[in-house]
């Protein structure tokens, strides 16, 4: 066979071997007891070796094999995993890898004599001999005992044929002993064997050249014994001739000595006591993945980005024709690049695990260091979410897990006085919910301590200094506001002067929302809520002084509109009053430094959340609700304040996208 | 009507090499299982004139899968593929109920005579 075509599979798998066989034994190394690392290193070599041999790679096979014999006999027990063990089966990998290597490039292979004496060192240090003599004695008859005689004797009173069988195996015939039994189950189908030559452990034990012979009883004929065998595997021929007792003393083939009853049992106990089974591994390996650099991802995305937008200038320009063939397939076209969008899309996606990872060792050190107890649970952390958000996430998630162990989980004498176990549990988990995705973040802790929040609000003039009681949501809305802090000292946790303002300005920059509930003095929970993807957004687009502009859905409250009569000053600033409630009011143009719009008529105003506060933006004119896939503005203009990037839209222009949070 | 065949192996560049030797010679593959279980679900779905069966492999070995499926066809032709020192267990594939054996590496001829030998 063309065995080159395979050479490519062959590397890659043997590359994932190689690998799989270098961390099974760095975790080998740290639980040397555990014999389910050991198969399915045993696995992985074994498996090399057998492609290796398919390639006719002879050097890279042998090797495999050195090293498959250590493995074993570590599997048997009867090699200890000591270091020095352990030091050779490492080093065998980073030769192999070196011979893969070279085998693959066809580079001049290196000796390896040093290293496959060591692997031979441990073989036969632990008293496993050199192979077996396979020299046996040649040219011998076994006689036929009396027993035998009186067998076959009996045998042919009761309608039985006995048949001399010579069976002549195929040169170069590989497992000969167990060709041999296929022979001997296929005949005992159809008969009894009564004798062999050579033994039956002579047989097994491969003591024999190409030929062995039987002595057989059965109902059969001649012809049917001679195609049964001859219809096995790698037999030459076979020669079945009436057995004369009178003339027939002895069972002669060119070899031979001693004489046995062939025992198929025995060959069978051989099956049981012989090198043991593989048991089935632990994890099945991982599907292959192929590795593709971010940077062709994001490019592919960018244009399947183009793509949508000049599926949608189509769709556009001929909206108005009446054409229905055309119209299907343009509908066709429109379905197409959505699910090509969504696969696209769906790239960008990667488990939460990446973030969620970290946790486990950050919370054992720190519990170790507050002295506390804690468990820390996780789930959901397979959800997947866009790429570019989990590398943003981990940051406020840090902090909001140090805030719960230094301000939420009480001590191990607190929590005892008040009947809590004295381990405390956070619990960090994601899951999807609609094209969100939702991470939260709890503990069974103290809670908010309204009263402290309250008076530190005072404090920091966030709050009139006759305040009386405050609700959990006010003291939340207040933990948010920037530059608030309750910690009384700083410690190592937190309490650095970031807020939790800081990691509200980050899941904003999201597009997410972060929110807390709080049972005082049981539990506090976090839910910060993202969109799966940021790739694509829902806007609001409006026009101000004649450009377009988009301003992302989850911002935008409502939109009203309002005569130049009703705007207030307050303060020297503009203010209008909605349903009671007073709200700043700018102008969107002068906001970014357009042309003012000097217009006599009815205002149109956008309800902006920023930062938990409702803000209106006057603009020239609405234009509607649509999809769009963000650009990020690059170099010069790319952190511009109130511009998180561009899209554009389906004419053509581009719109620039406000970002509500740095906005004012 | 073409034989059709069942290939059983863990690695996939066995599966190919095996795969490329089968069909030059007139059979055809019709699935491709990455260990006992799936060759198990595969047969039951396939219904192949023919198996091979690697030995050793994650989930489920040959040998137990050899037996499921013997419990679910007895008329199963199965042949079971080794390496080199795994003589007990060709033996006990074989008292399992696989009708032949081969030897990895593969030499194509064998195969190819396995495959003509236990269908007819």
């Amino acid at each position: 066979m063309d065995i080159n075509a395979f050479k490519e599979v062959f590397a890659a798998e043997a590359r994932d071997y190689l690998q799989s066989l270098n961390d099974d034994l760095l975790s080998f190394e740290n639980n040397p007891a555990d014999k389910a690392i050991l198969d399915e290193m045993f696995r992985a070599a074994h498996s090399l070796k057998g492609m290796a041999g398919t390639m006719g790679f002879d050097e890279l096979a042998e090797f495999t094999h050195e090293m498959e014999s250590v493995l074993d006999l570590l599997r048997n027990g009867e090699l200890q995993p000591e270091p020095h063990v352990i030091n050779v089966l490492f080093s065998s990998v980073d030769t192999l890898e070196v011979l893969l290597e070279q085998t693959i490039n066809e580079e001049p292979i290196s000796s390896f004599r040093e290293e496959i004496a060591a692997l031979e060192a441990l073989i036969n240090g632990n008293g496993d001999s050199a192979p077996e003599s396979t020299e046996f004695a040649s040219n011998l008859t076994v006689e036929l005992d009396e027993f035998n005689r009186e067998t076959i004797k009996q045998g042919l009173e009761q309608g039985y044929n006995s048949f001399k069988v010579i069976v002549t195996l195929r040169e170069n015939t590989i497992l000969k002993s167990v060709r041999v039994y296929t022979v001997f189950q296929a005949v005992e189908e159809v008969g009894t064997i009564i004798q062999s030559n050579p033994s039956a452990q002579d047989l097994e034990d491969e003591k024999f050249d190409n030929q062995f012979g039987l002595i057989i009883l059965t109902k059969e004929s001649a012809e049917k014994i001679q195609g049964i065998i001859e219809g096995i595997s790698e037999i030459a021929k076979a020669d079945v001739a009436a057995l004369d007792l009178d003339s027939d003393k002895t069972l002669s083939i060119a070899p031979t000595d001693e004489k046995a009853v062939p025992n198929r049992a025995r060959l069978e106990t051989a099956a049981t006591r012989g090198e043991p089974r593989v048991s089935p591994i632990r994890t099945q390996r991982q599907e292959a993945l192929v590795r593709v650099e971010t940077e062709r991802l994001d490019k592919l995305i960018n244009l399947v980005g183009e793509l949508v937008i000049s599926r949608t200038q189509v769709v556009e320009m001929t909206k108005d024709e009446d054409n229905a063939d055309q119209k299907s397939a343009l509908a066709q076209l429109d379905r197409v690049t959505t699910e090509l969008q969504y696969a696209a899309m769906s790239l960008r996606m990667v488990p939460i695990k990446q973030v969620f990872d970290r946790f486990p060792r950050m919370v054992r050190d720190l519990a170790q260091s507050s002295k506390k107890d804690i468990n820390l649970e996780i789930f959901g952390e397979t959800t997947e979410l866009d790429r570019s958000i989990v590398n943003q996430i981990g940051d406020p998630l840090v902090h909001l897990i140090r805030n719960s162990i230094d301000h939420g989980l009480e001590s191990r004498e607190v929590r005892l006085a008040n009947g809590k176990p004295t381990t405390g549990t956070i619990r960090l988990g994601a899951r999807h919910e609609g094209s969100h995705i939702l991470i939260e973040i709890s503990d069974d802790g103290q809670g908010l301590d309204v009263d402290r929040i309250r008076d530190k609000g005072i404090q920091r003039g966030l709050l009139p200094a006759d305040t009386g009681e405050i609700t959990v949501r006010e003291a939340v809305d207040l933990l948010f506001h920037p530059g608030f802090s309750t910690a009384e000292e700083v410690t190592d946790l937190s309490g650095r002067g970031v807020g939790l303002d800081a990691v509200k300005t980050t899941v904003e920059s999201l597009s997410g929302t972060i929110d807390m509930e709080s049972v005082p003095g049981q539990s506090l929970r976090t839910i910060i809520k993202l969109p799966l993807t940021l790739a694509i957004i829902k806007a609001l687009l409006v026009v101000v002084d004649g450009e377009t502009l988009a301003i992302p859905i989850q911002a935008v409250r409502e939109n009203i509109q309002i005569e130049r009569s009703q705007i207030k000053t307050v303060q020297q600033h503009d203010v209008i009053l909605l349903r009671n409630e007073v709200l700043p009011l700018y102008d969107l143009a002068e906001v970014l430094g357009f042309n003012h719009l000097e217009s006599e008529g009815p205002l149109p105003v956008i309800i902006v959340e920023i930062r938990g506060q409702k803000v209106g933006f006057i603009v020239e004119d609405l234009i509607g609700q649509q999809e769009i896939v963000i650009k990020s503005l690059s170099g010069i203009v790319s952190d511009i304040r109130g511009i998180a990037g561009a899209t554009v839209l389906g004419n053509g222009n581009v719109a620039l996208i406000l970002d509500n949070s740095t906005l004012i | 009507m073409a034989k059709t065949v069942l290939i059983t192996d863990d690695t996939a560049f066995m599966r190919m090499t095996l795969k490329n030797v089968i069909e030059k010679n007139g059979y055809t593959v019709v699935g491709e299982a990455g260990d006992g279980e799936e060759a198990i679900a595969l047969y039951k779905e396939l219904k192949p004139d023919m198996v091979t069966m690697d030995i050793t492999m994650p989930k489920m070995d040959g040998i137990t899968a050899i037996k499921e499926i013997m419990k679910i066809d007895p008329d199963a032709k199965i042949i079971v593929c080794s390496a080199m020192g795994q003589k007990p267990m060709v033996i006990e594939a074989l008292s399992a109920g696989a009708k032949d054996f081969l030897v990895k590496p593969f030499d194509a001829e064998r195969v190819v005579e396995s495959l003509r030998k236990i269908s007819s």
